[in-house]
């Protein structure tokens, strides 16, 4: 069945039509929430609601856009959502002491697991530092950007649409994003 | 072309986003001269460096991920259903339910009375599919007489607060083949937890049905006395041993809620013992919210 006959289906209440549709995109989804969030939770929950607001919305779906594009609108939403509120709760984030200096608990679990992981291990502390301050830094705008665009390998025209922007802007939050990686990495390359 | 071309465009060039007769001139340039090359190659690198932050979500994820959401779906169409089906009540399609029963009614009266009764419409064809024939007489005169023994229908009509009612609620919460009806009952008898037997009802579904959708129900319509001792308990007990990790992550999420200390074993044991990643997780994250040290075994 192509996309069209599948989403025709799932709107009549076809739930086995519905769930291939999530398939086709469920994946990539996840990876970009979890990318984005770096939680188990925080993507767990964002997956749900976005496919739960498609399910309760289908209906409405005109195909006057891509399927792919109304559902990264309602993904990058949310993502830009939680990485706002991500922002704001870092600021009050409970910290305990640790050797290294203050540090979340759940940071610290995070770091156990990246323990394990050998390309992680690889890189010096510092460096991981770094990285991890860019990301950071990023506005959640830049960020769901940058993701979108080199991790996920999105057109920034597509990119653009689900941020309900024109590619310029999306061009310009690219541009911005670059920079501030080069200011904060160029002296280790 | 100058260095100055180049030197605002690097950051979408590396990205392959410049137009084809911009990124035409960027190259051209950058075959003449060397510090641009640099410049260029320096940002490649810096965007390889990112490549290693990239994470992959744990495989295990993405299943759970997909059973919470099939749960939710069906949940939703299930509440959905009943709607429909109310509506469909108030309109019976009696054409499609008569059909068979007539059938039967034919049939039956063709054997017994033989062809020239075949159009008598005396007999009340509805409700013959499950009524049970209790004695046949031939009558002679190419009349039959059957006794059947139907199932009686009863309406009862009244308010959640009158007794008849909410016993046919809790009855219909614990023994409804229906998971359909059995929400259904769930749902009307939210709020009224703090009644005894509604409780005792709605903990035996949480522990007992064998549908995670309508354990969730029950779970839900607990809520409002999840600090009551019984229910503290079976909250417990379910964090620990439901089969749906579902039931499990809403379990937790309502111990965040209101996080008794009693809680603390419950969710130490399951950090220790659940087979689910995110479950375990997640138990973390309500100990680390809760002040409680995650190492206190
Ligand atoms: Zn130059």
């Amino acid at each position: 069945m192509d996309e069209a006959a599948l989403i025709r289906a799932a709107q009549a209440g076809d739930q086995e039509a519905f769930e291939s549709l999530v398939q086709t995109y469920d994946q990539q989804v996840l990876r970009l929430a979890y990318s984005l969030l770096r939680s188990n939770e925080e993507s767990y929950d964002i997956y749900q609601e976005a496919f739960l607001r498609v399910h309760r919305n289908l209906d409405k779906f005109r195909f006057d856009c891509s399927f792919h594009t109304w559902l990264y609108r309602i993904v990058t939403n949310l993502c830009l959502d939680a990485l706002r509120k991500k922002k704001v709760r870092k600021e009050e984030q409970a910290v305990i002491e640790t050797s290294e200096g203050p540090k979340d608990r759940l940071e610290l679990a995070a770091e156990e697991r990246a323990e394990m992981d050998p390309q992680r291990k690889l890189l010096s502390r510092e460096l991981r530092e770094r990285i991890d301050g860019v990301l950071s830094g990023f506005t959640p705008r830049e960020r769901v950007v940058f993701e979108m665009r080199h991790y996920q390998g999105m057109r920034l025209r597509a990119i653009g649409a689900s941020l309900g922007t024109t590619e310029e802007a999306a061009k310009n939050c690219l541009f911005r994003a670059t920079q501030k990686m080069r200011l904060a990495l160029g002296d280790f390359v | 072309m100058s260095c100055e071309f180049v030197k605002t465009r690097v950051e979408l060039y590396v990205f392959s986003e410049l137009g084809f007769d911009e990124e035409e001139t960027f190259e051209s340039h950058l075959g003449d001269c060397a510090e641009c090359t640099a410049l260029v190659e320096e940002y490649r690198q810096v965007l390889s460096l990112m490549d290693m932050a990239e994470v992959e979500p744990p495989p295990a994820l993405l299943a759970d991920c997909r059973a919470g959401l099939r749960a939710q779906v069906s949940a939703r169409s299930a509440v959905e259903r009943t709607w429909q089906s109310r509506v469909m009540g108030l309109m019976p399609d009696w054409p499609k339910l008569l059909r068979p029963a007539m059938g039967f009614a034919m049939l039956a009266l063709a054997f017994y009375a033989g062809k020239q009764f075949e159009e008598r419409k005396s007999v009340s064809a509805a409700g013959l599919q499950t009524a049970r024939v209790r004695t046949i007489q031939g009558m002679g005169n190419g009349m039959v007489q059957i006794v059947l023994e139907e199932p009686r229908s009863r309406m009862i009509e009244g308010g959640l607060n009158e007794t008849g009612i909410e016993q046919a609620l809790l009855t219909a919460a614990r023994q409804a083949p229906d998971p359909v009806m059995r929400i259904e009952s769930l749902e009307l008898l939210r709020n009224r937890c703090s009644r005894d037997d509604v409780r005792q009802t709605m903990l035996q579904t949480l522990e007992k049905d064998e549908s995670p959708t309508v354990r969730l129900r029950a779970l839900e319509a607990l809520r409002p006395c999840s600090t009551e001792g019984n229910v503290r308990q079976a909250l417990s007990r379910v964090l620990l041993r439901d089969a749906s990790p579902n039931v499990r992550v809403q379990v937790i999420d309502m111990l965040v809620e209101r996080p008794p200390s009693e809680f603390v074993g419950a969710l130490q044991e399951a950090i220790r013992h659940d087979d689910n990643d995110y479950v375990r997780s997640r138990c973390l994250r309500v100990l680390s919210e809760m002040r409680a040290s995650p190492g206190v075994f």
